[in-house]
């Protein structure tokens, strides 16, 4: 029975996966399905928006991001400073355009991190029986940590930083990986066609290699996507509680948290950050919403 | 039923062991030292070494941990180092703050997120959908700081309808638990419309449909009580995270709850508070996990223990 | 210790049932929110005054802490106290003497004074109050070297040291000296800090963990100072002190009206709070600076050319405008004015030394062997660029003037790295010397402050140790004629000037912004509130 449940505690992501490794059509209907799904091209088109604007910022930007003008503070948003300026006279969507770098590169590292130590436990836990319960016994023990807790106890050790902050991210998702990894594993496992390749006799690293991962890819990316959101989210908790970027790394939680103290005479310090924040991880949400409708066949 | 719960008991004790183990090398790992914090800026080396020796703090870690975890099993979490109170006295003054919160939070996040969740599931692809949908992800999708700052702008200072901050009865938590719902209410929205549209596709449901019942009485008679299954298990996880306190929520409304007590507790090293904060969230955490188990099995009859 | 225990295997569901039992009492409880206005006979206006906060006091307790603050120091009546001008002056001892050798000195308390509980305030009490705070409190280095407290009579006593001990008197100025009830010790144990009395001007009412400590007035109190009109009990009812970890959160409930006091108003909110016409504020200078501390152990900082031209690199004007919006003077020497042993002349001579000289700064590189310049615009040594970490808190401020120093020491080709630490952190790896930069603070009383930054294997933060500055510091500890005292405090900071193991950057304005208040004032030496003439509006 705590399969059972466990398997239904990560949101319907698993045990309806295609069975074998898909030939092209399967994703090219996954891709018109995607299509017709107004949230997720709503989605993707703020990600695509945030993407441009963060990767071209050395062009795009009207400013040089670190530059220190103080004749120019405070000032709200105007034909010159389309988001305003800060306490140092910074143009704001300058920053935001190099600060979007940061946040999206920590969600993506993160996500990665968390990704492939989750799925190699969770291949490991799924495949290996015999593993399971001890695999499964640690992710508990990680589950039951209350999760900003960890990631704060991690940063205490580690130390201040974007990079520390990243991994303490990261460790906190790792639980939910296994999980949905292990699942679609197990149901793969049962399989006809998987015993049927085993009493081929090949060998256990190939079965994982061809035809375990390719069916677990669905459900990762699905998880990905919307991992990547509360990875970014995190960050900017951690910076609320002075543990996430340092300065002056424009990093979109630090900025939203250092424009709050100047909510009552320059609003727009933390508007517009926040606002970032949201509109991307309410992205990836909806990406990632649309994703598993176009990804799991049995809800159309 | 009885062996399974004797296995799931087992298990719970096994991961509590594991997280004390995690806490425990956590803490002595955090670089910083609690007798310095006791002892403040000027403290003299003789003064230091005499508090270690007093707190235990210079026997070998192991020694440490057993008396740590031996103590925990009587029940005595022992005292703080900064206030000298009794930890578990401590826990106790503020958890009904935070199992307050919770509760509420939990309403409102199930509220919203169900009626949200159906109304995307019964109006599935049209623009209904994504608007619920869109509604529902925003509340996870925006910094917890940055929601409750605009709800206490709004909602308690230009337009004073709530008490902006601190804890003084159950008026003062609605606007925190209105944050922490709307944080909640995404997910459970996310769940209830694809298991609603599971429900939807079957047959039973179609049947009904043909026949002519009333789409609204099918909805709520028939489908979404089959619908929340999945949802029930959703929403005592997210119970359990919410009794583990929320640091950033409870720091903004200056409630005094555990989620609080645990950032004081780091930033002073305040060792046997931290100990014991994360042991108890963790047993709420599982507790509240066993418990939805019990209660998944018991609405759905289907499951069977292993 | 006695030891208490609770069942760890209770069940949820009486868990559950016990949290949402003591929620009902306690929201009953305070559902009925007394608001004490109604106010006493003529003269006694009455009235709760809500102040608001930041930081919790771990305990009200002064023998068990190392922080005090309003919410908890004026519960206490210490034996003397300082004027406004920072001359000691009596409190509960009406007059003090100290003996030809300096190694005795005798008060005198004053007549009818009483502890809260009642009790009156005698010699005999007083000893036991100090030798608790001997035996168990943290900051018992306070007392030097206290040999023995003799108690003559009902109020006189006598405090013996081994040898003289200089800094007693401003210590004593201090709520951590300052007697508490015996009957009380000998009640609550260490559990006084939860029915905490003394002879203070408020006495405690309700102590809730984690949100607020209520006082209340003192009726019996008669101590107040020259310097306030008042003599006697406060005219008001209550003071709660709510503790809101979020400044943002605090100054909407300022603005609101639900609190009359704010304390430590954040910089960017001043101007705001300014132009409201229903707050005041009031200014105090902090008795310390922010400075920005070398570890001069590491190499790099032991050539004196590199401290000071780090020192010439850095334009205090901008710091105190941009990052603290102002509300900050500028310092160059070792001792802010609010502590005795401040001079001008050491200030004056500092602030010529190292008036911002970017050119001169530069050509001290330069001498120092940083001859080259790499991509980046950093100079370098040997090819060896002189890149330096900075340690800054998590506080905003903090990191704020972190960056202006960044762009400042990159004109003369420094990099600096700035590296937020938690606070515990750097309380417990600076002395290991693990940093190389840090921006701290420091803040007493007391010019002997130099000492415990300085003396012999106390520089925890800075590292710096001079055998010629520990001769001077330890000299002026033993030193109880004042002038003379005064004059090797002046040595001492010259010493530290011409050597810059650190370089002071501003002392903080302690900025309380206020409303619907007469009477209200700070001290401008402790920076605390004086409460005796504070009176809610009508």
């Amino acid at each position: 029975m705590s399969q059972v449940v466990t398997e239904s505690k990560t949101e319907g992501l698993v045990g309806n996966m295609p069975e074998a490794a898909k030939p092209k059509s399967y994703w090219s209907l996954v891709w018109r399905r995607l299509k017709r799904n107004k949230g997720a091209i709503i989605g993707a088109a703020i990600l695509l928006f945030f993407i441009i604007a963060s990767v071209g910022a050395p062009i795009l930007s009207p400013y040089p991001m670190e530059e220190m003008k103080m004749e120019n503070r405070f000032i709200a948003p105007s034909a010159d400073h389309w988001l305003g300026t800060d306490e140092f006279g910074r143009d704001i969507l300058s920053r935001m355009m190099y600060g979007g770098r940061v946040s999206l590169m920590m969600g993506l590292v993160a996500v990665s991190i968390a990704g492939i130590v989750g799925v190699f436990l969770g291949v490991i836990s799924g495949y290996y029986r015999k593993l399971d319960i001890y695999i499964m016994q640690c992710m508990d023990i990680l589950l039951a940590f209350p999760s900003l807790l960890l990631a704060i106890a991690i940063i205490a050790v580690l130390g201040v930083g974007l990079t520390n902050a990243m991994i303490a991210v990261a460790i906190s998702v790792i639980p939910s990986y296994v999980r949905v990894v292990r699942g679609t594993v197990l149901s793969l496992r049962e399989k006809e066609y998987i015993e049927a390749v085993k009493a081929l006799g090949v060998s256990d690293f190939k079965i994982i290699l061809k035809h375990i991962l390719p069916n677990v890819l669905s459900p990762v990316i699905v998880l990905s996507t919307l991992q990547f959101g509360t990875s970014i989210l995190a960050a900017a908790s951690l910076s609320f509680l002075g543990l996430g970027a340092q300065p002056p790394a424009p990093e979109w939680g630090a900025m939203a948290y250092v424009g709050k103290s100047f909510l009552l005479n320059a609003w727009w310090m933390s508007l517009f950050p926040g606002l970032a924040i949201m509109l991307v991880v309410l992205g990836f949400n909806m990406l990632g919403d649309g994703l598993r409708d176009a990804l799991d066949p049995r809800l159309k | 039923m009885t062996r399974y719960l004797l296995k799931r008991f087992f298990t719970m004790l096994i991961t509590l062991l594991g997280v004390s183990i995690l806490v425990f090398l956590m803490i002595h790992l955090i670089p910083g030292d609690p007798v310095l914090n006791i002892l403040g800026e000027f403290a003299t080396e003789e003064a230091i070494n005499n508090l270690k020796a007093e707190l235990g703090l210079n026997q070998p870690l192991y020694m440490q941990y057993f008396s740590f975890i031996g103590n925990a099993l009587q029940g005595d979490l022992g005292q703080s180092y900064i206030t000298n109170l009794y930890v578990v006295d401590e826990i106790m003054n503020r958890f009904p703050i935070t199992f307050q919160l919770a509760v509420y939070s939990l309403i409102i996040g199930a509220v919203v997120g169900i009626i949200m969740g159906t109304i995307a599931a019964v109006k599935q692809n049209t623009i209904f959908d994504q608007l619920a949908m869109m509604v529902s992800l925003i509340g996870i999708s925006a910094p917890g700081f940055w929601i409750a700052l605009f709800l206490i702008f709004v909602f308690a200072y230009q337009l004073p309808i709530f008490p902006i901050s601190g804890y003084d009865g159950f008026y003062s938590l609605i606007l925190p638990s209105i944050t922490l719902g709307l944080a909640t209410s995404g997910n459970i929205a996310r769940m209830t419309r694809s298991s609603m549209l599971e429900v939807i596709k079957q047959d039973y449901m179609r049947t009904a449909e043909a026949k002519g019942v009333n789409v609204f009485r099918l909805i709520f008679g028939h489908g979404l009580q089959n619908a929340l299954i999945p949802v029930i298990t959703l929403i005592g996880l997210q119970f359990g995270h919410l009794l583990a306190g929320a640091v950033v929520t409870e720091t903004v409304f200056a409630l005094p709850g555990i989620g609080s007590l645990a950032i004081e507790a780091i930033a002073t090293r305040d060792m046997p508070t931290i100990q014991g904060l994360v042991m108890f969230m963790a047993f709420i955490f599982i507790v509240v996990n066993l418990l939805v188990d019990i209660i998944y099995s018991a609405v759905d009859p289907r499951i069977k223990y292993e | 210790m006695k030891k208490k225990r609770f069942p760890v295997l209770l069940s949820l569901v009486m868990m559950l049932a016990l949290a949402a039992c003591s929620n009902a009492g306690q929201t009953a409880k305070e559902g009925t929110k007394d608001s004490g206005s109604e106010g006493d006979a003529a003269g006694k206006a009455g009235g709760t005054i809500t102040v608001t906060s930041v930081r919790e006091p771990d305990t009200v307790d002064v023998q068990r802490t190392t922080w005090v603050d309003d919410a908890n120091t004026h519960i206490y009546e210490p034996l003397v106290k300082f004027d406004e001008d920072g001359n000691i002056i009596p409190a509960l001892a009406e007059k003090y003497e100290i003996s030809e050798d300096g190694k005795v000195i005798t008060f005198t308390l004053k007549e009818g004074s009483k502890f809260h509980s009642g009790a009156n305030v005698t010699a005999e009490g007083v000893k036991k109050s100090f030798e608790r705070f001997i035996d168990s409190a943290p900051t018992n280095y306070m007392v030097g070297p206290l040999e023995e407290i003799v108690v003559v009579d009902e109020r006189t006593f006598e405090f013996h040291f081994s040898e003289p001990f200089a800094p007693f008197l401003s210590n004593a100025t201090t709520a951590y000296l300052a007697p508490l009830d015996p009957a009380a010790i000998e009640e609550h144990g260490d559990e006084f800090g939860n029915h905490a009395s003394s002879a203070g001007i408020l006495n405690v009412k309700e102590i809730k963990r984690g949100s607020s400590i209520t006082l209340e007035s003192f009726d019996e109190y008669k101590l107040g100072a020259p310097y306030s009109q008042n003599k006697g009990a406060a005219g008001f009812d209550e003071v709660v002190f709510r503790f809101i970890p979020d400044d943002d959160t605090r100054i909407l409930e300022f603005k609101r009206g639900n609190s009359q006091v704010m304390l430590s108003v954040p910089p960017n909110y001043i101007k705001e709070l300014e132009a409201d016409p229903n707050t005041e504020i009031a200014k105090t200078l902090a008795n310390g600076h922010v400075y920005l501390g070398m570890n001069n152990k590491k190499k790099v900082f032991q050539d004196l050319r590199v401290r000071q031209a780090i020192a010439l690199a850095i334009d205090r004007e901008p710091i105190v405008d941009f990052a603290l919006e102002g509300a900050a003077q500028p310092i160059f020497g070792p001792l802010p004015p609010a502590i005795p042993g401040y001079s001008e002349e050491v200030e004056g001579a500092a602030a010529k030394m190292y008036a911002h000289d970017l050119e001169k700064s530069r050509s001290l590189l330069k001498e120092a062997g940083y001859t080259g310049t790499n991509d980046a615009g950093i100079v370098t040594k040997e090819g060896k660029p002189l890149s330096l970490e900075l340690w800054v808190t998590q506080e905003p401020t903090m990191q704020r003037i972190a960056q202006v120093l960044q762009n400042q020491l990159k004109e003369v080709g420094i990099e600096l790295k700035i590296s937020v630490q938690e606070d515990a952190t750097i309380r417990a790896q600076s002395p290991e010397g693990k940093h190389e930069m840090l921006l701290w603070t420091y803040g007493w009383y007391d010019a002997d402050i130099l000492h415990s930054m300085f003396g012999r294997d106390l520089s925890t933060r800075v590292h710096y140790q001079n055998d010629e500055l520990i001769s001077i510091l330890e000299k002026a500890r033993i030193t109880m004629n004042q002038d003379e005292r005064m004059e090797l405090y002046k040595q001492a900071q010259m010493i530290l000037v011409e050597e810059s193991p650190w370089v002071p950057l501003f002392v903080r304005e302690n900025v309380t912004a206020y409303r619907d208040l007469e009477g209200f004032k700070i001290h401008p030496i402790t920076g605390t509130i004086i409460w005796s003439d504070v009176k809610l509006k009508k």
